[in-house]
């Protein structure tokens, strides 16, 4: 049995516009228009999500895992450093996961050093700072040159990472960011800085990069064969690196719902499906855009075979394959033991809760993961 | 080389330590063809047209086709300079320079840098500058497939488009395209298609010009044709009636009538 953190995750959907919109717009991203968003309605959300973020502090998660999307409902958090400030203030003891922030859409990666800077020594240390290159719409939506997307991603990271360790002053003449003086007054509490992740779904290059520096990497819910593939990859590189993978060097993230009877979590489980497929409306330009990946057409085309596969799959499908599950403690106890001693994660991401899932259903969901679900995996 | 629509040479040509890919075919004058977003499509039919009276030389520019990136490349000014670079080495004197969409760009780029080699400017539906009215169609965010439609009046009748997209058709990942399509996100992403310093500074041309606009042009508006003749002191301004983005596609015989004629005028 590995020795696995578990996190709670919900991606704060944003449940008030009409899903059949979006027959008429080529994907729920970038043009869908934010006229049928309602500030309103959003205040509500996003306190009702925090206090949710609070009962899973409370019950006993490891930590909470937040993200950030532009122009989607389907995630409320523009800004992840904003959820992740909220967490430090409003929780004690959870790890804040943040996977992750998007660093090629950022135009000054000091500020965003500072910032998590500020979020570590205010949750007194317990932020893990994750990084992700974002899919190319975020880029799109942040007008920043897809073509410059892993570039942008290498050296916001290695400037993150300077302006945290290295003693200032110090120039930094980079191809992408320049500054005469790196010199932050906001210095992470965790030394020599805090953890980094990060997370992905499909791209080889992202594990090797994530092993070559020893960084857990988080399958966010690909298949499990796909993940299987990802790990070895990740296994190979470790060993070309002169070390051997352990389980704390992965994470997976999956689709978990608990209730007290099976046929209410059967029926709340639906509430993942909530956009109706959306998730297939994908354009490549806006996916993919042309630079935005080498060109490994093999690579695009596994990374849009995924980002179809949960949509496609039948409600039972899903289930069956370990993409979604649902139950009471018992039953998904078992199955989670499945999939993290089968994956042998040392991070397990537990997302559960999407939709229109009510605030008192989650809350439910969240105690008996806490009261019953959690004890027993660690357990065993 | 011989294909179905005309006599031409493929060649690798080194400038700037870079293996530039070029077609040239006809005897006459220089004329260099430069191409737009859409890539280097081969011998087109308005090269042969115009090969009938000039010698000419369509390159796929670096980072396009078979034409390697070198890295320092990433801008139209680039380009440009590439360009100029490959004059020099060439030797070519007194050359008719001709530019569509994006190439059009890069030739009001070469126009403005330095002239003592250019005969004849002439920019057809040409990127470069931002319009008073209206907006450039955005083509990184229009599926590709679409923005081929776009980019002509009546696709369903286009001869041209249809052999070059019968030949080679569109793929909606990888191919030959792609690496073109990356290269003209890396130029054109951010200001949108447009140098604010290119139209300030087009009054610096003295070389007879000619700038060539498809009445429907989708892509471009027509009052980038307006802002070029306007600025480029002596320009004139030819429309080509039932003819959209991409006149060298749609109207090959007239856009090569056209520009004969400024030629020999």
């Amino acid at each position: 049995m590995p020795m696995t953190s578990y996190y709670y995750f919900t991606e704060q959907p944003y449940t008030g516009y009409n899903p059949d919109l979006q027959a008429q717009y080529p994907a729920l991203r970038l043009t869908l228009p934010n006229t049928n968003y309602d500030p309103r309605l959003a205040s509500d959300l996003y306190n009702r999500y925090h206090d949710e973020y609070q009962v899973a502090d409370e019950v006993g998660f490891d930590g909470i895992m937040i993200n950030e999307h532009h122009t989607a409902p389907f995630c409320m958090q523009a800004s992840i450093n904003i959820t992740g400030t909220v967490l430090a203030k409003i929780t004690r003891r959870s790890k804040i996961l943040m996977l992750g922030n998007p660093l090629p859409v950022v135009d000054n990666p000091l500020r965003l050093a500072e910032e998590l800077s500020m979020i570590d020594c205010i949750s007194r240390g317990r932020l893990i700072s994750g990084f992700v290159r974002g899919g190319g719409v975020e880029s799109l939506a942040n007008n920043i040159n897809p073509v410059y997307n892993r570039e942008r991603f290498e050296e916001a990271h290695d400037l993150i990472v300077a302006a945290w360790t290295r003693p200032g002053p110090f120039r930094w003449d980079g191809k992408h960011f320049q500054y005469r003086v790196v010199n932050p007054w906001a210095l992470p509490l965790q030394k020599p800085h805090p953890p980094i992740m990060v997370p992905g779904t499909a791209s080889p290059e992202t594990v090797i990069w994530a092993a070559r520096h020893r960084y857990p990497y988080v399958v966010l819910g690909s298949s499990l064969e796909q993940t299987k593939e990802l790990i070895a990859i990740y296994q190979e590189t470790a060993k070309e690196e002169g070390y051997e993978m352990q389980p704390e060097h992965i994470g997976y993230l999956i689709r978990v719902f608990v209730s007290d009877s099976a046929e209410k979590a059967q029926a709340e489980g639906h509430n993942f499906f909530w956009q109706k497929g959306a998730l297939n409306k994908q354009i490549r330009e806006w996916m993919a855009p042309p630079g935005y990946a080498t060109v490994d057409v093999a690579g695009i085309r596994r990374l849009r075979a995924i980002s179809k596969a949960f949509d496609n799959q039948a409600y039972q499908e899903a289930q069956d394959n370990y993409q979604l599950i649902l139950g009471t403690p018992d039953q998904v106890i078992e199955k989670l033991r499945y999939v993290r001693d089968l994956l042998g994660v040392g991070h397990m991401c537990l997302w559960s809760h999407d939709g229109y899932m009510s605030h008192e259903d989650t809350v439910r969901c969240i105690e008996l993961m806490g009261k019953e679900v959690l004890p027993a995996l660690r357990a065993a | 080389m011989t294909t179905s629509t005309g006599h031409f040479t493929e060649t690798m040509v080194e400038v700037a330590q870079t293996q530039l890919y070029l077609l040239n075919g006809g005897t006459g004058s220089p004329l260099l063809v430069l191409h737009g977003v859409e890539g280097h499509e081969g011998w087109l039919s308005v090269h042969e047209a115009l090969a009938q009276q000039a010698t000419v030389y369509a390159p796929a520019h670096p980072g396009f086709a078979q034409t390697e990136r070198p890295p320092w490349i990433e801008t139209v000014a680039h380009q440009a300079l590439f360009y100029h670079w490959f004059l020099q080495e060439s030797g070519l004197q007194g050359i008719d320079l001709i530019g569509v969409g994006v190439g059009g760009w890069i030739a009001a780029q070469m126009a403005v840098m330095c002239q003592a080699t250019l005969r004849h400017l002439i920019l057809v539906d040409a990127a470069g500058v931002r319009p008073r009215q209206g907006e450039v169609a955005d083509i990184f965010i229009i599926p590709w497939r679409e923005m081929v439609e776009r980019s002509l009046y009546d696709a369903k009748h286009c001869a041209e488009a249809e052999r070059i997209y019968t030949a080679a058709p569109l793929q909606e990942f990888g191919g030959m395209r792609e690496a073109g399509r990356s290269m003209a996100m890396r130029m054109c992403y951010r200001p949108y298609m447009y140098d604010p310093a290119l139209l300030p500074t087009l009054g610096k041309i003295r070389v007879p010009t000619l700038v060539v606009w498809g009445a429907q042009d989708q892509i471009i508006p027509i009052d980038c044709g307006h802002l070029y003749q306007q600025a480029i002191p002596g320009a004139a301004l030819r429309v080509i009636d039932r003819c959209g983005h991409w006149a060298h596609f749609e109207q090959p015989q007239t856009l090569a009538e056209i520009i004969r004629e400024f030629i020999a005028a």
